[in-house]
């Protein structure tokens, strides 16, 4: 109940905060955090009952005979998530409060697509329905889309940021289809138990589809590359969607389906590589950017690579750390983007080579960043120091060729090296050392201040009461693996492999930092030869080219290219007819006498001359003939009434025809042979298929229902002798006066398209028109 | 009973006749069109109840004996497409009213015509009486096609009629053949009849002919080269309708004639997947709202006929369900891009931007629906894809789900196309310029009276006006949403339409009158 509650509350309150804000201005944002604060209470009052073992769900039903269900339920895992979500929420929207200027039109806008975001988000970890999974995460993309592109400022970097989370969720849509088609069920609870799934022969299109979503939601190289870009946002944005929350959906994507596929080695082997070089790239180009936003969003790929690295490990202690992680990285991680928003407001620019001696002019900002700078580089007393010794450890015992273990330490701490190095050069170059002339710094609200003291304060105090977050590190191991390591988590576990990982950290990261002059020398040589924006935009650009070259037959203004298509698809028919052995072509002749070959070869000659005409007048005197041709065999056929129906249509043809030549040149302009060539193939291929289909199909079988009927009924049902005309008139008025009706639209359309040529002035006109006007009045003169 | 299945043939074209009659009453016009579509909607929806249970309803017309009468029947999937179709085209003739593209003392007899053809088309049992109906349509729409005079809507409709009057001797040709070789058009007496090859092929070329009204790949050029030429409003009119018809007309002949014949599963899913990608990238390539929005067209036919490939309850379910969802949603969406047209007077993507800031009305009544058609949750287009996909999957075909799910992403990606072209960023010049009230180019030029009729006055498009255009695109892009929570009554309502394609014998049984 609580669950539905919460969500249906966090959606309607996404619909108001608009109004909110157009009634409050930016202080309808300190209400949303009193909403989330709310929110977060009421989650955690469910959390004692989730951490025993007992999850909270709810479900309501949707589309029922579709499998579609609103079902949710909140497990360690999920509450985990859910308090981040909840809680980050909370400070970032009693941020919001300040980070806008009074009066500034998007807040509206801003406060409820946050919200918005901020329920989606909310569904997407207590969804226990793997569309509903889905729904949510494409509302977190789409909220995202929206946040950062505002009225377009942003229009690159969103585009970017929903396309490849758009690849990436569909890749999951389609996984997660296939996933409950083999499953049979949607609902994820059961399908996590159900171990057979991960042995299925489609486990392995899965997992691949799967990762394909986390990977991109959670920017893992490759795609790594739009969550630096969604850094045009604003920054409560950054805050809350690019580093706490959003992006760590695809990690709990992968913490989800542990149970399932934990032990695949598909799974694993991918985890730990795709994670363990997103590790290293992010922290390794956030050493090189000056932008603190970019430097921090490099951070943030980082870190989600050390947690999908850690996640790939597998153990319950790994899980758990992972789980532990997961919330060091949210509070330090939100603490230090909402720094940066503050700086940036206060002197102008976040650009590191503007900055410097912060410390001084705003010293509660230094106090958060600071902390915050710590916990990121993992020393003690932080909880960012417990989450990484953790693991380390977890690294240190990876199960497997035992020749992982040690490998995957050793990367895992040279991303922590290198993340101590760009944690202590961010809070170097921003608080401490001289300020740069020039720099104007504005005394920051202390309302504005204390929102990142909280979280980052909270950093050290949970750090310090660190064995009060047992329950729910094991619970999430349970959650996930099954099993509860029974972790006992402390500052202090003695002289340990990870302690000693971590002085190694230290030492190497304040070496690496020591060095500083060189390594950005070093780094400023390096160029990638690929980029992910560059790589992105060719594929978008090399879409769009495709998309022209499949667009351009449909814009010629020639018929035969919309004809011939016809034309070919027609004979791929007969000549798949022909060669079927089924249809059992019987070569003799079924209903013939002997005239009729003297009226096919007529008609063959007079066909002949009605392609070789060079007039007009010729070819529509050939074409006429061909069509007395047919009403002369009619009459050889006994229905002479059919035979004059076709002389007067034939008649009134050609004679409209010619009517209608009047104004044209006399022959045909000249047509080059190739075409001509082509022409004739073409109408010969395709009249010997339509004779044939004539020959085989019909005059073979008896006299049809109707037409017995016909014989025998109709006289005497209408009191017409001429069945010919009882059909039209009688039988089948419906279809005659369908066809009156057709003649009287074209007699209409006709006379409309007249009078708009006269009607109409401008440019339906063209010169040539009014020419032809001209001349055709001209001559009408002469005639009279 | 008989009264009312035959009421969407006589009562749009009785209003055409009586249009017509009252060609110097504009007004009178106008009031005919939204009666006899808003009579069709409600004439739709007593069919929807009245095939509750997979009841089905025939009426032979005139009375002659059965297997001599052209029977009307309707069942669930005949009285869904009118009432959607019905729908769709009382929008499109709202949103020709308000933009004053009705202005044409012919607009409303023709769209009287052309309903009268499409809702004929979905009642009919008899082949050739669907040849007939489809001749209706298809002289309306040309008709229609061509109002706007000038060059380019003249070489379009040179080459829309060339096209479709080939697709149509095609259509005859294939008629013969069957009537030749089977001796009955009547859908009633053709059950399964292509279990004989002959008939099979026979039938194949009236399935061909078809095909190009749908606008199958690679039958479909004619459609995106042909659509864009004509006024906003009548693209809306026919996105809603024609390539409808051809599909419903694939659907019936592939239940009746081929009795849904496995052996030809592989072609259709083929067909189905190319024309998705096809279409997609199409769209993909174009830089004019429309015109994208055309080739997009092409792309969900494919959707559409994906069903036929899978043919089980669920795939057709799905199929259907998409297809009721997306006939409004591609309205919709015209309609939008309609909107932009007449108040900036183009839609090319390089002369537009910014217009989330000058109209976000507009600008939301484009992209609900955009996001519907693009299949993102929780709109009703999501729940169609799904399902699609789904029913894909569990028939194992999973080349063409995962063909829908790309096709999807390339979908999503056009609509953004479109958003950031046209509503995102600074307005463009064009956008900029349009200061809310100028008169209509178009109308502009139209004297006031014509042949002694006197003409109605040329549409002013004060904010208001505005707004009222973009109303209805709005109103179904909040439908879609509506729609999307509220799937269930889409999917109870399509269920027994596909148990009705998928076993025909209550069909056959209602045409054959017993």
């Amino acid at each position: 109940m609580t669950l539905l509650v919460v969500l249906a509350a966090g959606f309607a309150l996404a619909a108001l905060a608009p109004a909110l804000a157009r009634l409050a201005g930016r202080d309808a944002a300190w209400l949303l955090a009193a909403a989330f604060a709310a929110a977060t209470a009421a989650l955690a009052a469910a959390g004692p009952g989730v951490l025993a073992g007992e999850p909270v769900s709810a479900e309501l039903a949707w589309v029922p005979a579709a499998d579609l269900a609103l079902s949710l339920r909140m497990d360690a895992l999920g509450l985990l998530f859910a308090l981040i979500v909840s809680g980050i929420g909370t400070a970032v929207m009693a941020y919001s409060a300040r980070y806008f200027h009074a009066g500034d039109p998007q807040v509206g806008r801003v406060l409820g697509l946050l919200t918005l975001f901020a329920s989606a988000m909310l569904g997407l970890v207590v969804a226990d329905d793997l569309l509903l999974l889905f729904v949510f995460w494409e509302l977190t993309s789409v909220s995202s889309f929206f946040l950062i592109g505002g009225l377009g400022e942003g229009k690159p970097g969103a585009t970017r940021a929903f396309l490849v989370t758009a690849v990436g969720g569909l890749a999951m849509l389609a996984g997660f289809v296939l996933l409950g088609v083999d499953a049979q069920t949607f609902t994820l609870s059961a399908i996590l138990a159900d171990a057979a799934l991960a042995s299925s022969p489609l486990a392995p299109a899965v997992i691949v589809l799967l990762l394909a979503g986390a990977f991109t939601k959670s920017a893992q190289v490759p795609f790594h590359f739009w969550l630096p870009g969604a850094m045009v946002a604003p920054t409560p944005i950054s805050t809350y969607l690019h580093a706490a929350t959003m992006v760590k959906a695809g990690v709990y994507l992968l913490f989800r389906m542990t149970p399932l596929y934990g032990e695949v080695a598909l799974w694993r082997s991918s985890l730990l590589a795709f994670g363990l070089a997103t590790a290293l790239l992010g922290a390794v180009v956030a050493l090189k950017k000056t932008d603190l936003k970019a430097l921090l969003a490099y951070g943030t790929v980082s870190q989600l690579g050390f947690l999908t690295a850690l996640i790939g490990v597998g153990t319950p202690l790994a899980l758990a750390a992972a789980g532990l992680h997961t919330l060091a990285h949210a509070l330090y991680k939100a603490t230090l983007f909402m720094s940066v928003g503050i700086i940036d407001h206060e002197t102008g620019t976040r650009d590191l080579t503007e900055l410097g001696g912060l410390r001084r002019a705003l010293p509660g900002v230094a106090l958060a960043g600071g902390l915050a700078a710590l916990s990121m580089a993992g020393i003690p007393p932080l909880l960012g120091f417990v989450s990484k010794e953790e693991a380390f450890a977890a690294f240190a015992a990876a199960p497997g060729d035992p020749a992982l273990a040690p490998l995957v330490a050793t990367l895992a701490v040279t991303a922590s090296v290198v993340t101590f190095a760009y944690s202590a050069r961010y809070y170097w170059r921003t608080f401490e050392g001289p300020a740069p002339e020039g720099l104007h710094v504005h005394a920051a609200p202390g309302a504005f201040v204390a929102v990142p003291l909280v979280t980052a304060v909270g950093g050290l105090v949970v750090g310090l009461a660190v064995p009060l977050l047992d329950p729910l590190a094991n619970g999430v191991a349970l959650a996930t693996t099954g099993v509860d390591p029974g972790l006992h988590l402390a500052l202090w576990h003695g002289p340990t492999v990870p302690l000693a990982l971590s002085a190694v950290v230290v030492a190497g990261g304040l070496a690496l930092f020591a060095a500083r002059g060189r390594v950005e020398a070093l780094q400023g040589r390096v160029r990638l030869p690929v980029t992910g924006d560059g790589s992105f935009d060719r594929l978008y650009d090399g879409a769009i080219a495709l998309g022209k070259r499949v667009g351009e037959p449909a814009t010629s203004s020639r018929p035969a290219t919309y004809l011939l298509p016809i034309l070919g698809v027609l004979v791929a028919l007969g000549g798949a007819a022909v060669a079927w052995p089924e249809l059992g072509i019987d070569g003799s002749a079924a209903l013939s006498q002997g005239p009729d070959w003297v009226v096919i070869a007529l008609l063959a000659v007079s066909l002949v001359k009605v392609a070789q005409a060079r007039s007009r007048l010729a070819a529509v005197a050939a074409l006429g003939f061909t069509g007395f041709l047919v009403a002369a065999w009619f009459v050889l056929l006994g229905a002479p009434d059919l035979a004059l129906t076709q002389l007067l249509v034939e008649t009134l043809t050609v004679a409209l025809v010619v009517f209608a030549f009047r104004r044209l040149p006399l022959r045909f302009s000249p047509t080059p042979v190739p075409r001509q060539l082509g022409a004739v193939v073409i109408a010969v291929v395709v009249g010997a298929l339509a004779g044939t289909a004539t020959f085989v199909l019909t005059g073979r079988r008896g006299l049809s229902e109707p037409g017995a009927w016909y014989l025998t009924e109709a006289a005497g049902q209408t009191g017409g002798g001429n069945i010919v005309n009882t059909i039209l008139v009688d039988f089948r008025a419906l279809d005659t006066l369908g066809e009156i009706t057709v003649l009287g639209v074209a007699v209409a359309g006709i006379f409309a398209v007249l009078r708009l040529g006269v009607r109409v002035e401008g440019e339906a006109l063209t010169a040539r028109d009014v020419a032809e006007t001209g001349e055709a009045a001209a001559s009408e003169e002469r005639r009279r | 009973m008989s009264g009312l299945l035959t009421a969407p043939f006589w009562l749009p074209l009785l209003g055409a006749v009586v249009a017509l009659l009252a060609r110097r009453h504009y007004h009178v016009q106008q009031a005919i069109s939204l009666l006899t579509l808003s009579a069709s909607v409600a004439i739709g929806g007593v069919l929807v109840a009245e095939t509750a249970d997979g009841a089905v309803h025939a009426t032979q017309i005139g009375g002659w004996p059965v297997g001599i009468a052209i029977p009307f029947v309707a069942d669930r999937f005949a009285a869904l497409l009118i009432t959607t179709t019905a729908l769709a085209a009382l929008l499109a003739v709202v949103f020709a009213m308000l933009r004053g593209e009705d202005h044409h003392v012919q607009f409303h007899p023709l769209v009287g015509v052309l309903v009268t053809g499409v809702f004929a088309s979905f009642l009919t049992a008899d082949l050739f009486n669907l040849f007939v109906t489809f001749e209706v349509m298809l002289i309306a729409s040309y008709v229609l096609l061509t109002l706007r005079a000038g060059r380019a809507q003249e070489r379009a409709g040179a080459i829309y009629i060339m096209t479709n009057l080939l697709a149509s001797t095609a259509f005859l040709l294939g008629l013969a053949l069957l009537y030749g070789r089977v001796g009955t058009v009547n859908l009633g007496e053709l059950h399964a009849a292509a279990a004989d090859p002959g008939a099979a092929v026979a039938a194949g070329v009236i399935a061909i002919a078809i095909g190009v009204k749908a606008s199958l790949v690679p039958l479909h050029g004619w459609l995106p080269r042909a659509y864009v030429c004509a006024g906003p409003a009548v693209t809306a009119l026919f996105s809603g309708l024609l390539t409808k018809v051809g599909v419903y007309a694939l659907f019936r002949l592939y239940s009746v004639v081929y009795a849904g014949e496995p052996r030809w599963s592989l072609l259709l899913l083929v067909v189905a997947g190319i024309t998705m990608l096809v279409g997609v990238l199409g769209a993909v390539g174009k830089g004019d709202m429309r015109a994208i929005l055309a080739f997009h067209m092409v792309s969900q036919v494919g959707y559409l006929v994906l069903p036929l490939g899978l043919w089980s309850l669920a795939g057709v379910t799905a199929g259907i369900v998409y297809l009721l969802q997306y006939i409004a949603v591609k309205g919709a969406l015209f309609l939008a891009a309609g909107t932009v047209e007449t108040v900036t007077g183009t839609g090319r993507l390089a002369e537009l931007g910014g217009m989330l800031r000058t109209r976000p009305a507009v600008a939301i009544g484009f992209l609900l629906p955009a996001l519907a058609l693009a299949g993102v949750p929780p709109t009703s287009g999501f729940v169609g894809k799904f399902m699609l996909i789904r029913a894909s999957f569990e028939g194992a075909h999973y080349v063409v789900g995962g063909v829908a799910v790309v096709v999807s992403f390339f979908t999503l990606m056009s609509m953004m196309k479109i958003w950031n072209g046209v509503f995102w960023g600074e307005p463009s010049a064009a956008v900029s310029a349009e200061a809310g009230t100028e008169g209509d180019p178009d109308r502009a030029r139209l004297p006031r009276v014509v042949d002694g009729i006197p003409q109605p006055p040329p549409v002013v498009f004060t904010p208001p006006r505005v707004r009222a255009l973009a109303l209805p695109s709005l109103a179904v892009g909040v439908a879609t949403i509506l729609l999307g929570l509220g799937a269930q009554l889409l999917v109870t309502l399509a269920e027994p339409a596909a148990a009705g394609l998928l076993d025909p014998s209550a069909y056959l049984e209602a045409v054959r009158g017993r």
